[in-house]
This record gives C-alpha cells, structure tokens and sequence, in this order.
C-alpha cells in the first residue's frame, strides 16, 4: 500500500503550482482555474487521510462530495462574473482591474 | 376660604371675650397660623397671574383703562393680604400675651410629612413661641407699610406688577422662615428670602447707568453670590445637627423629624449634660450656622453685598435690606439659642464679629455721601450691635433693638426714598419745562443728557433745606434719625442702651467701650445726613443742575434753572414737593412707633414689671437662661449707663450740628484733612472690595486661567496627538489597499505561511 505521504506530496505540490498561478498570472480566468487546482490538492489530502485513518466513517469521502459540490456552484458563479467582467471593463487582465480599491 | 373667615372671628371672641387659657382657643389659634403665610403667598400668586396674563411689561401711559384697573388691583390685593396676614399676626401675639409662661409655646405639627424616608422624616409645621409671634408682627406691620408706601414710590414704573409680585412673595417667605418648626424648612425659607432679594435688587435689572454704582443686575449676583458662602456653613451646619441627631436619637420611634427644633434642642441638651455629644462639636456647628447669619445679616467679612444691594428700589432697601430680611441671621441665632447657649466659644465668636461689624458699619458710614450708603452701613452697623448683644447673651436686648430697628431704619430708608422720588421728580419737571424755554432741539438734549449723567438724586451734595419743602417727610426721618443715633427718650435710645447694658452687665468692658464708640459715630452721621439734607445752607438741587450744564458747555454764562419764583424768561423754576400721602402716612405712622416702641422695653431694674418685652420674650429663651442665668445692672448702675450713652449720643448730634449745619462749607474739608489716610480708608470702606477682587477675583482668574493652559496644551495635546499618530500611519498603511486582487492573494498567501511558520516555530518540526 502507498504511505499517505505519498499523497500528501503529491498534493502539497499540486497545490504549490495553483499558489504560484494565482499569485503569477495576470488573467482572471487561468487565476480561477489555478484556484480549482489548489482546491483539488485540498481535496487530494482530504480522500488520502480518508483511505488512511477513517476505517468506520466516511467523513472525509463525504466532505470532498461536498467540496465540489460547492466548487460547482461557485464556478458557475465565478464564470458568470468574468464574463460580466470581460463585458464591463473589456479587459480580463487582473493587473488592470483595481475595483475593490473603491 | 368662609372656614378660615369664620376661624378669625371665632379667635377675635375667644380673645376678647372667652378665657384664654381654654383648649378651644388654643387649638382656634392654632387652625389659623397656617393663613399668616399663605396670605401673602396667595397674593403672588394672584398678582403674578395678572401680571402674566393681562400686562406683561407695558409703560403706563399704553396701557388701557381696564389695564390701568388691574394695575392697581394688584397692589390692592397685596395690600390686602398683608393686612390680613398682619390682622392674624396680632391675633396670635395678644393670645400669647395672655398665656401662662409654660404655655406660651404653641406647636402645630404634621400639616403633613414633606419627606417621609426612613431615618429621614420632614414634616411640616409651625413652630410659634413669644419670639416668633413678635417677629411676625414685626414683618408684617413693615411690610404692609411699605406696600402702602410703594403704591407712591413705584406710581410710575412699568413694572408696577411685577414688584407687587415680588414683594408679597417676600413677605411669604419670610413669614415662612420666621413659622416653620425644623431646620430643613427654615433652610429652605432661608433661600426663599435670598430669591426675593436677588428679584428685588435687580428690579431695574435694564439699568445701564447709576451714577458710578454697582448697576443692579450685578449688584443682585453680588448678594446672591457672597450669601451662597455664608450658606455653605449654614448647609453643613443642619447636615451635622442630623448626623449627631442619627447617632444620639437612636431609640427614637419611627417617623422621628430628626430636624424639628424641639426635638434637636432636646437631644443636643441631654447630650451635652451628660457628655454625649462633644463640646467641640456643639461649638463647630453653632459657629456653621452662624456662618448663615453672616451672611444673611451682613457681617464681616461677608457685609459686601448689603451697601451694593441698595441698587434695588428704596422701598424693598426699606423691607428687605434693613428691616426684615437682614435680621434672619439674628432671628436664626436666638431661635437656636438652645445650641448657640451651650457654647461659650460660639457666643464669643458671636460677639466678637458683632462688635467688629458695628464699629466698621459706624466708621464708613460717616464718610458716605450717597444718603442710601449711609443707611446701608448704618444697617450692617446696627446689626452688628444685635449680634454683640447676643454673643454677650443679652438674648432679649438683641431682639429689642431688632425690633426698634425695624421700626426707625424702616422709617429712615422710607424717607430716604420720599427724598429721591421727590428729587426725580423735580428733576423730571425742570427738564420738562426746560424743553418749553429752550428752542434749539440739540442744545435741549445736551442739557438733558449733561443733567441725567451728573446729578445724583442720592447724593446728599445735592441736598439741603428740605425741611421747608418736605416737612413731614423731614421731621418724621428726625425723630428716625434721634432713634437711631439714641437720642434720650427715643425707641433706639432705650434698646441700645439696653445692649450696651447687657454688655456691661456680663463683664465685657471692651464691648461695651467699643460700642459706646460706635455709638458717637452712629449720632454723628445720622445727623449728618439730616443736618445736610433738611437743615444746613440752602437748597442745593438747582446749583447742581447748573454746573452739569455748565460743565458740559450748554448755557454757560445764563444760570439755567432758579430757585423759587424769581426767574428770568429764560430760566427754569424749580420746586420741591412734598410726597402724596400714601407715601407720608406710612412715614407718620413708623414716626410714632420709632419713639413708642421703646416704651415696651424699658430698663427691668428701674421700671420692674413695666418692660412687657422683657417678661414676654423670656419664655424663648428659656435654654439659654438655663445655661447662664440673665444678669442685670443695678438700678443706679442703669440710671449712669443710661445717662452716658444719652451724653454720648447727643454729643455726636452736636458734632454733627456744628460741622454740617454752622460750618458745612468749611468744617468737612477741615476734618478730611485732619483725619487723612483715616478717612480715605472710611471712604473706601475699608478696602475690602479692593482686596476681594484681589484675592478672589484675580487670582481665581489666575487659577482659572492656569488651569485653561492645562486644558488647552496637555489634554486637548493628548487628544489631538492621538488623532495625529493615527492619521500619519494611516497616510503609509493605506498604500496597502491597492485594489489589486493578485496583491490581497498574495497578502494572504503570506499571512498562511506566517501561520505555518509559527505554528511549527512552536511545537518543532
């Protein structure tokens, strides 16, 4: 059997890699789509620590159903904004939009 | 209303006709006590309706006839009621006159609990013994006079109402002070009358001119302020009565009055004889409420107000500042003689701030020439004479001399307003008929203008020879002014011969030189003022009129306004008047008392049962005789004394008669210059205006003004300083918010390794 820590660095990288798109890149929608990774690693833990320790309850299983559950809506929100987005400002670019300053 | 008519008809039978010792009398006299304050109170309430209502503050020439009516209606009804309460007043005396020496104390108590609340019980109820009934008699007659006497005085003001407003509600609080049976409510009627007087001094609160005197809308401020320090004491005073009243009255049942005057002086004497309560507190709260009456009576150094207070119309100077009101403080004292008698201490500090005012009053009074300045400190001196009388415990002398007082100043300062109304009024109708002789409108009002700002109707410069002119008013302030200077065979003489008595009576020689002194002084600047306003040279009014419009440059070389007939067509003719007879009867009447009054107090040791004053008052003070038996000089002894202070008195009139009558143009400067740095003190009595604003006036500026830069640089440095240091953060913090959305990520992104970092930097790797 794999060691969970394994997993564990296997999504502690995946989630680095989402961190750095959404620090680096500048366009909202690659920014949205490097959030969806960092969720999946949390995810990826999540179902790992699951298989491990939680022989009796399935906890974790049903928490990660949750958590994409949720990130369905929320990408359906989330796309509804960018495009909002893209129609009032006419730019998807994250460096050029400075709307919570207000 | 028809129960109280009926209860004065019924006590008027039960006086005249039915024993007076019967139960139904008394309690008869005790259902009606209760309208001797109530009356005038009633009245101003009604004339203070009307006023409200109907007349506002109209001049009386707007005013409507039906106005005029109720104008007049309303002293008709003060009038009324206090003749009324003053009818009532005489009731209860005659009935205490007729009472045995252990019934002459009539208690009506529990009208009704004012302040029921545990250990602190008030109720209210009159207290009514020989020395109240003869005070209310007293108040009562005073005033009813001066109602009558104003109705002349006041003919033409605007606010007509308004005084005979204020006036009954004087006499309301002042009967209410002189009834009331415990210590809270006499402080409460101690106010009441500093009320009416602050209303009364600045009646003419408008005044912006008076002849370089305190304007009366300060002058008001002035006795309202400096009586509060005097309050103070009294305050604390009745608060630790109640304090030693809670610890020694322990067993006392529920609903105990802890303030009621009988039920203080029986604890305080029992617990003094047997040692309960200390010596030195008695002393310290006897000496507190004298704190009171030195302010209420005007004594050093609390005397300031009293010669200020004078700005008030002459009528209410007549009332309040001489006959009534000032004498609370003495009131107070002798009512709580059973406190003030258990302390030697106390009645020495008593005496010893009586002699010193009596002798500052005399000093400065002789050196005023505004006629009300010299009454004003002829009062504070005179009460000083009533405060000695009581600190050498000649208990009865001093309310002898309050009375007689009351009656002569009363008189005096009546007279002294007949005087000055007559004086405007000439003024009044010189300017007037000057108006008619003098064509040119600018020239007109100059004259006008220069005769308003510099001729004084008070000052006795401008007076002279009134005798011929007003002779009732003249010769009844004479026997006022015999009265007062002690004259033999005057009111005065015999009650201050009576103090100077008790003085010598009980040994204290320097008092009695002291006030034999003030005395000479007391004869001499009575006289000086009546030698200089009725008698000495000629009518000087019209000169005075002639220098101000010469000085301000109007008609220089033409002397404008003449005496008598013998004018030119371009002079004006100036008469004195008499006052009308509303405003003289009540100076006769007061005339008469000021030598009849004497004659119920006639010296016991020669005279014996004859001084009826004497043995009526006694019942009062009882306590204190109890403590330290009544002394008196022998009746040789008396007959030397009374001859002495008669010789002193009539010196000081003499004195007066040949500087103010033969030598008036030479003798005054001679003896200013003689008398030097003596009189300049006396002139600007005693300096201590002066040092008062020094002392407190400046350098409770100085304080303020210190405590000003305190607020303004540290506290409000504080303040600012904190709203500073947050703005200057806040200038680089908020460079932060950049809106940006990769910075807040990456924000965040920091915070959670922060956390991270922390969280392994605590527990290890």
């Amino acid at each position: 059997m794999i060691p969970v820590s394994w997993y564990l660095i296997f999504s502690a990288v995946l989630f680095a890699i989402g961190l750095t798109g959404v620090l680096t890149r500048r366009n909202v929608l690659i920014i949205f789509m490097c959030v969806e990774l960092m969720m999946n690693a949390v995810n990826l833990t999540l179902v790992a620590f699951a298989r491990s320790f939680g022989t009796v309850h399935f906890a974790g299983d049903a928490f990660v159903i949750f958590v994409v559950t949720v990130a369905a809506a929320e990408a359906a929100v989330g796309l509804a904004i960018i495009v909002s987005l893209a129609r009032q400002q006419e730019s998807i670019d994250a460096d050029q939009i400075d709307l919570l300053k207000e | 209303m028809f129960e109280a008519i009926n209860s004065i008809i019924w006590s008027l039978q039960s006086v005249a006709f039915a024993e007076p010792k019967t139960d139904t009398g008394l309690e008869t006299i005790k259902s009606i006590i209760w309208l001797i304050p109530t009356l005038p109170l009633a009245a101003a309430f009604l004339n203070g309706f009307i006023a409200l209502t109907f007349l506002r503050s109209k001049p009386k020439s707007e005013l409507t006839a039906t106005q005029r009516g109720l104008r007049y209606l309303t002293s008709t009804i003060g009038i009324l009621a206090i003749a009324a309460a003053l009818l009532v007043s005489l009731i209860v005396l005659f009935f205490l006159i007729g009472q045995d020496k252990e019934h002459k104390l009539i208690q009506v108590e529990n009208i009704y609990t004012w302040i029921p609340s545990g250990d602190f019980n008030i109720k209210v109820g009159f207290n009514v013994d020989p020395l109240t009934s003869m005070m209310t008699v007293v108040v009562t007659t005073i005033s009813l006079l001066v109602h009558i006497f104003s109705t002349g005085y006041m003919r033409e003001e605007s606010g007509y109402h308004r005084f005979y407003t204020y006036l009954p509600f004087f006499t309301f609080s002042m009967l209410g002070l002189i009834l009331v049976n415990n210590f809270l409510l006499l402080y409460v009627f101690w106010e009441a009358v500093g009320l009416s007087s602050y209303l009364l001094i600045g009646y003419w609160f408008s005044k912006k001119y008076d002849w370089g005197r305190l304007l009366p809308s300060d002058a008001s401020k002035k006795a309202f302020i400096v009586n509060r320090v005097g309050d103070f004491g009294f305050g604390l005073g009745i608060m630790w009565i109640f304090v030693v009243m809670l610890n020694h009255a322990e067993g006392a049942a529920k609903g105990f009055d802890r303030l009621n005057y009988q039920n203080v002086f029986q604890v305080f004497e029992e617990g003094s004889k047997t040692g309960a309560i200390d010596h030195n507190t008695i002393t310290i709260i006897a000496i507190l409420l004298f704190m009171g009456a030195m302010g209420k009576s005007a004594q050093m150094p609390l005397q300031v107000w009293l010669p200020d207070a004078m700005a008030g119309p002459t009528p209410v100077s007549a009332l309040i500042h001489a006959a009534t009101m000032v004498t609370a403080g003495v009131y107070m004292v002798g009512r709580v003689n059973p406190i003030f008698s258990l302390s030697p201490e106390a009645m020495t500090f008593v005496a010893v701030i009586g002699i010193l005012t009596a002798f500052f009053g005399s000093t400065v009074g002789t050196t005023q020439k505004d006629i009300k300045a010299v009454m004003a400190y002829s009062t504070v001196s005179q009460l000083g004479y009533m405060f000695f009388a009581l600190g050498v415990l000649g208990w009865v002398a001093a309310f002898f001399h309050l009375m007689t007082h009351a009656f002569f100043k009363g008189l005096l300062f009546l007279g002294c307003g007949s005087i000055i109304h007559s004086n405007e009024e000439t003024i009044h109708e010189a300017l007037h008929k000057m108006h008619l002789v003098v064509k040119d409108h600018n020239l007109a009002e100059e004259i006008e203008h220069a005769i308003h700002h510099d001729v004084d109707p008070q000052d006795m410069d401008n007076m002279g020879q009134l005798i011929k002119k007003m002779p009732l008013t003249g010769w009844s302030m004479v026997v006022g002014a015999a009265a007062l200077a002690g004259v033999p065979f005057t009111a005065g003489f015999w009650s201050k011969d009576e103090i100077l008595g008790q003085a010598f009576a009980h040994g204290q020689y320097p008092i009695y030189i002291v006030g034999l002194f003030a005395a000479l002084l007391t004869a001499f600047y009575s006289f000086r003022m009546i030698f200089s306003v009725f008698f000495s040279g000629d009518y000087r009014l019209p000169k005075a009129m002639n220098r101000a419009v010469a000085r301000a440059g109007g008609v220089n070389a033409v002397e404008f306004v003449a005496q008598g007939r013998k004018t030119k067509p371009n002079q004006v003719e100036v008469i004195a008047k008499e006052s009308t007879k509303n405003m003289t009867f009540p100076l006769v009447f007061l005339g008469f008392m000021s030598i009849a009054a004497g004659y119920v107090g006639l010296p016991r040791s020669i005279f014996g049962g004859l001084s009826v004053f004497d043995s009526f008052l006694e019942a009062t003070f009882e306590p204190a005789f109890a403590q330290v038996a009544p002394k008196e000089t022998s009746a040789w002894l008396t007959v030397i004394l009374l001859i002495l202070s008669g010789a002193i008195a009539l010196t000081g009139v003499a004195i007066a008669y040949y500087m103010y009558h033969q030598n008036r143009d030479v003798a005054p400067y001679r003896a200013r210059r003689i008398a030097g740095p003596l009189y300049t003190i006396s002139k600007n009595k005693w300096y201590f205006d002066e040092a008062y604003d020094l002392l407190l006036v400046k350098s409770g500026l100085l304080f303020e003004r210190s405590l000003w830069l305190f607020d303004r640089y540290v506290i409000d440095g504080a303040v600012n300083g904190t709203g500073w240091v947050t703005r200057q953060s806040a200038n680089y913090l908020r460079k932060v918010q950049t809106g940006f959305v990769g910075n807040y990520a990456l924000y965040i992104t920091i915070g959670l390794v922060g956390v991270i970092g922390l969280f392994y930097l605590i527990n290890g790797i």
